[in-house]
């Protein structure tokens, strides 16, 4: 009961994506008041922000499944790890577009040496050499194995990235809405605008999670069935031979 | 760039990234 519910819940992530998606823009770019003090710019905010959560909220599926994979659960963990990771580098690449358009805007420079723009190309860079390595060749096993290891590893840049605000001395603003202290400081429209946008997001991201992992599983799928052997021209019939 | 080019560059930039991914996974499965 629970999986049908599941399955039928997963046929509608997309429309539901879309919905939210399409109120999420009204709000950002029509609804949300106009910042005081930075302008139009700071609109870019209901992108860059959600575009983060969602890259660091498949980087945490990533490491779940690569536990899963390293305890060797039934299930489809290695195919919900490589979808995760895919999504995951789209949406880090999409930050740092969104927050250097921004930085140019409030700073005056496309890119700072600074701990949070560090850490998060740091994390761009793992991620797509995770990727990288998942298509070495080798025994499937331990290409599984292996990719589950650095999925792991590399999954503690993700608190590293989040709270290099708080640790060091940033450029970058703190946190507006995950800080220590649960009073945001930010107009209710703007916190609105922003949440809507993250939930837009994650719906959009669950639905590619699905998608891809329902590729990567099904039968006909390259990653789902091992290499057919190589074909051999025909051996010809032995045939008497006949004599001059 | 005035600020409401910049935000059409933004929201223009997403809207690319994420047709990106859904063209990835609509195209691999034909």
């Amino acid at each position: 009961m629970v999986r049908s519910w599941a399955a039928r819940a997963g046929t509608r992530l997309g429309p539901a994506a879309l919905g939210v998606a399409a109120v999420a823009a009204v709000l950002a770019l029509v609804v949300a008041p106009r910042a005081a003090i930075q302008g139009e710019p700071q609109r870019l905010m209901y992108v860059h922000v959600p575009g983060a959560w969602t890259a660091f909220a498949a980087f945490a599926c990533v490491a779940l499944c690569s536990i899963a994979v390293l305890l060797r659960r039934p299930g489809p963990y290695d195919a919900v790890a490589r979808a995760a990771a895919e999504l995951g580098v789209a949406m880090t690449a999409l930050a740092i577009a969104e927050g250097s358009l921004w930085g140019h805007s409030a700073w005056g420079v496309w890119w700072a040496w600074d701990p949070r723009l560090v850490t998060t190309a740091l994390l761009l860079v793992s991620y797509v050499a995770y990727l990288a390595l998942r298509s070495l060749p080798g025994d499937e096993d331990r290409v599984r194995r292996r990719a589950a290891v650095a999925g792991l590893v590399f999954s503690v840049e993700v608190p590293i990235a989040h709270f290099s605000v708080l640790w060091w001395r940033t450029l970058h603003q703190p946190p507006t809405v995950l800080r220590p202290s649960l009073s945001p400081p930010i107009a209710p429209l703007m916190l609105l605008a922003l949440l809507v946008g993250v939930l837009a997001f994650t719906l959009a991201g669950a639905w590619y999670v699905r998608r891809r992992v329902l590729q990567l599983t099904a039968p006909t799928s390259p990653a789902a069935v091992p290499a057919a052997p190589a074909e051999r021209a025909p051996v010809p019939p032995m045939r008497e031979e006949t004599g001059a | 760039m005035t600020g409401w080019t910049t935000v059409a560059v933004g929201y223009l930039l997403a809207v690319a990234v994420w047709a990106l991914l859904v063209w990835t996974v609509l195209r691999r499965r034909s």
